[in-house]
């Protein structure tokens, strides 16, 4: 197999050589591919495009209401960031909890997403986020958000001959204290990919109503999920634990995980359960966080 | 394809196919056999190196991406036939059996003391997490570290 | 403190490892070496009708291709000679190797295993050793699927009168034990490398727990005498057991003498998971007898280890675990059945404290529990029953020199047992 190699230096660069090569394969911190090249399941491979080299998908930037990530920034480099530590703690934490630190150091936020796995750490703190992305094409830029971003496991909206550009994180309007957390569970303390993981953000008034609500969970469906009918069962009422309670009985109906060699389909749909619990009651400020390294 | 980098501190320009990965260039190409290869799936830690002063995985790191860039490996820890204070350490401290991890296990000692030079114990763990080591327990390790940097 | 005694001395090899001097066998690499992949079928348990090496051996850069027809005594083992180097009949277990290429480079190498065809008709394969152990369950192996112990179905062992002594029990608790299978997981996957001279004699350079043992069963296979044989065991990567028997040495050994070149076979960690040996997943039930005081009367076992495809040290992992049924325990009526059950999985084998650590699990289980009915406390149900010097194991083996006493007293005051 003779295989193409190209390092672009831009977007444009890299845009017009996807323009005429469609097919071609992107590759950022190859934590994803390789391993998958490694064990011969990439069956066809023409070219592959290393976007390592452009740097201005590498920063992270503040706007008027949102937060900027290009796709090429490393967890490591968002878990070290205070600026999205304060301001997005989900996409934080997601990062300063995945993997190990080689596969931080080179893994992305955009691979992740591509990547589109089930238990995706930055796909579920980004769906909870109400983040967008930015793919760009030859001829078109794209807003899309996250939550419409997923198809099915490993397949995205993305199409042949674009790029994931970057990542947009709103930020929560004047007056509006948004609580969140992030809840995980995986077989090993380092290194290892989710069982399942959770991400909760909850915007509340001064009196304590849920004004908005987004709850994203890992291995409950092929794809990263929103919960909509728990949030929907929050938005507007005073949130306690008795509510919580409440919402967290209803979520079988609403979930169908996953079934791998991390763990069985049953055993995530009783974790699941207490790891929305903890979440809602983080993110609601009824009870504080573990502290953890 | 040619590729020029920085090894262990000398120039090498080396010829590699697109998907060469950096483990196999360095074993074989260059005669660094102390990457060990033991998964060729990232999740080990065995072939981990420095790519400009980063703990990376070695075999998932396609070879041509690494042109222009510095790759440090334990050989390149020895400055005048002297060993790292790390090398020394995990030796005296039996943080190392079989040794099969111990190649990456140092350099991924040597990325938290370049940015940490007084971690704590679950710092210690948290840099070493991507390094499995099947012999020591990891305990041993970890005194190595703290004999280190207390 | 003297100038060893109370320091902390370096292993005479860790220097070594730390500096990444050490080479380990995969880390040798000889003028013109050939490097080994394996052609496999998707199935755990298959006849193998046809085998067709043609278009393989076509592929450029492929140097040999071997089948069972190229292995002189193609069947070994260490109790039973059941399993074959590359079988003939046979697929018993998924991943089971049935040819192997040798060629320039792995890459060239899996493209021609990619290419051979292998014709088999699919059979029911059995995973469950009590299934297994079924009348008119699919047979592993002809004549069915259960070892023999001289002729018998159960390794049997018989100690004073087990229903006497369960009459003579305050209380009698029955459990059944199911373990799980593990694997080694040592950081350095199975890798060998074997070359010829020119009288045709091999070395071969592996990571061998039993340098000696490796000898003796290649040469077999080869039917080779054994000066002509040179084992070379370097560095192991970790063993714990899983580098005991040979795994990829009979292979590149075959491959060496065919070509005359140096080849080398490593295995990828997927290959380690589905084909090396693990530790056996056992099912037992263990009725224990006691009285209110503690003491222990009577002990029954049925036992059934899942040795997997092949008997390889399955055997003698059942008469090892034997020695061990009543841990440190002194019981004077045991009854014990052990079975030794194939399945079509991957083979089981030795791992660090071989056949015994599933046992201890369930004797202490059956300790806690003993000590919640009694209402003592687990030490001292233990002390209780320790075993001394002069009682008879159900071996027969008489005890001598015993230390459990002093070493559970130590134990005790290292840990501040009864401070916690
Ligand atoms: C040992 C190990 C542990 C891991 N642990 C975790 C974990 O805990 N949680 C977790 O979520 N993940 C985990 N991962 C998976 C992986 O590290 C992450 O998904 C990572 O973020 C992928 O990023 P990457 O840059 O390495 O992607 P790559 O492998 O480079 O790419 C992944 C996919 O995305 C495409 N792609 C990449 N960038 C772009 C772009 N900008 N535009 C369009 N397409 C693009 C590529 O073509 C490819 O299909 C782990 C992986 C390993 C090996
Ligand atoms: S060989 Fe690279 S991480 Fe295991
Ligand atoms: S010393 Fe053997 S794996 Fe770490």
């Amino acid at each position: 197999m003779s295989v193409q190699y190209f390092a672009p230096a831009s977007v444009e660069e890299a845009l017009q050589l996807l323009a005429g090569n469609s097919d071609y394969t992107l590759l950022a911190g190859g934590t994803d591919l390789v391993p998958r090249m490694n064990l011969r399941q990439i069956k066809v491979l023409r070219g592959l495009v290393y976007l390592g080299n452009i740097a201005e998908m590498k920063g992270i930037t503040s706007h008027n209401d949102y937060i900027f990530v290009g796709a090429l920034v490393t967890h490591s480099r968002i878990a070290a960031s205070e600026l999205i530590k304060e301001k997005a703690p989900n996409v934080w934490y997601a990062s300063y909890h995945m993997g190990t630190p080689a596969i931080r150091n080179a893994g992305t936020i955009g691979g992740n997403l591509v990547n589109a796995s089930p238990a995706g750490d930055s796909c579920v703190a980004l769906l909870a986020a109400d983040a967008r992305v930015i793919l760009k094409s030859r001829h078109e830029n794209r807003l899309v958000p996250v939550k419409e971003f997923f198809v099915d496991k490993g397949r995205t909206v993305l199409n042949p001959g674009e790029i994931l550009y970057g990542v947009q994180l709103p930020m929560a309007g004047q007056g509006i204290r948004k609580g969140s957390s992030y809840q995980r569970i995986g077989l090993l303390k380092g290194s290892s990919t989710a069982i399942t993981n959770v991400a909760a953000e909850v915007e509340q008034d001064g009196e304590g109503v849920c004004q908005a609500c987004r709850i994203a969970v890992g291995a409950m469906a092929g794809t990263p999920l929103r919960l909509a009918a728990l949030e929907e069962a929050l938005a507007g009422k005073k949130i306690d634990r008795d509510l919580i309670n409440q919402v967290v009985k209803d979520v079988d109906a609403w979930i169908n995980p996953i079934d791998d060699t991390y763990a069985t389909a049953w055993y995530r749909r009783k974790v699941v359960k207490v790891l929305i619990k903890r979440a809602l009651l983080e993110a609601s400020g009824l009870e504080g966080s573990e502290g953890e390294v | 394809m040619e590729i020029a980098f920085t090894l262990n501190g000398l120039a090498v320009k080396v010829d590699v196919k697109p998907a060469d990965i950096l483990t196999d260039v360095l074993r074989q190409k260059l005669g660094v056999l102390s990457v060990k290869k033991g998964c060729e799936t990232g999740d080990c830690g065995a072939c981990a190196v420095l790519v400009d002063g980063e703990l990376v995985n070695s075999c998932v790191t396609l070879a041509p991406t690494v042109a222009g860039k510095s790759i440090t490996t334990v050989e390149g820890l020895i400055v005048n036939g002297e060993m790292d204070i790390i090398q020394r350490r995990l030796a005296e401290y039996h943080g190392t059996q079989c040794g099969f991890c111990t190649p990456g296990m140092v350099m991924a000692i040597k990325a938290l003391l370049n940015g940490n030079p007084h971690p704590d114990e679950a710092e210690i763990r948290r840099a070493i997490a991507g390094n499995l080591c099947r012999c020591t327990g990891y305990q041993k390790i970890v005194e190595a570290v703290q004999s280190i940097t207390a | 403190m003297g100038k060893v005694i109370g320091q902390r001395l370096p292993l005479y090899d860790s220097y070594r490892h730390t500096t990444g001097q050490t080479r380990f066998t995969d880390d040798i690499y000889l003028p013109g070496m050939l490097f080994v992949k394996t052609a496999k079928i998707p199935v755990p348990h298959a006849r193998i009708l046809n085998i067709d090496t043609t278009g393989a051996e076509r592929v450029a850069g492929v140097a040999a291709v071997i089948t069972h027809k190229d292995v002189p005594n193609n069947y070994w083992g260490a109790f039973v000679q059941d399993q074959p180097v590359l079988p003939d009949k046979y697929v018993r277990f998924l991943g089971q190797p049935v040819v192997a290429v040798a060629a320039v480079d792995e890459d060239t190498a899996l493209e021609a295993a990619e290419k051979v065809k292998i014709d088999y008709e699919e059979l029911t394969p059995v995973f469950d050793p009590e299934e297994a152990m079924q009348p008119g369950a699919p047979e592993v192996h002809e004549g069915g699927n259960i070892a023999k112990f001289g002729g018998y179905d159960a390794m049997m062992v018989r100690l004073g009168d087990v229903e006497k002594g369960f009459a003579e029990s305050d209380y009698v608790i029955e459990h059944k034990f199911h373990t799980a299978m593990n694997e080694h997981a040592f950081l350095e996957p199975h890798c060998s490398v074997a070359e010829a001279d020119a009288n045709g004699h091999i070395t071969i350079y592996t990571a061998s727990q039993t340098t000696s043992w490796h000898q003796f069963l290649i040469c077999g296979v080869l039917a080779a005498p054994i000066n002509t044989v040179r084992i070379v065991s370097g560095p192991t990567g970790g063993g714990f057991g899983g580098k005991s028997n040979p795994s990829t040495e009979f292979v590149v050994a075959l491959l060496a003498k065919k070509t005359g070149k140096p080849v080398k076979w490593r295995w990828t960690r997927e290959e380690e998971f589905l084909i090396s040996t693990v530790r056996s997943a056992d099912t037992f039930w263990m009725k224990t007898g006691f009285k209110k005081d503690g003491t222990l009367v009577a002990r029954q076992i049925r036992y059934i280890q899942d040795t997997g495809a092949y008997n390889d040290f399955g055997t003698y992992g059942m008469m090892k675990l034997t020695s061990q049924i009543n841990g440190p325990y002194r019981i004077p009526n045991v009854w014990f059945d052990g079975y030794v059950v194939y399945t079509n999985k991957q083979v089981t084998g030795p791992m660090r404290g071989y056949s015994i650590t599933q046992s201890v699990s369930a004797n202490e289980t059956q300790m806690e529990i003993i000590a919640e009915m009694t209402g003592l406390d687990p030490i001292e149900v233990r002390r209780k029953n320790l075993v001394q010097d002069g009682d008879i194991l159900p071996t027969q083996q008489v005890l001598e020199a015993v230390g459990v006493r002093e070493t559970l007293d130590a134990v005790i005051k290292a840990s501040n047992w009864y401070s916690k």
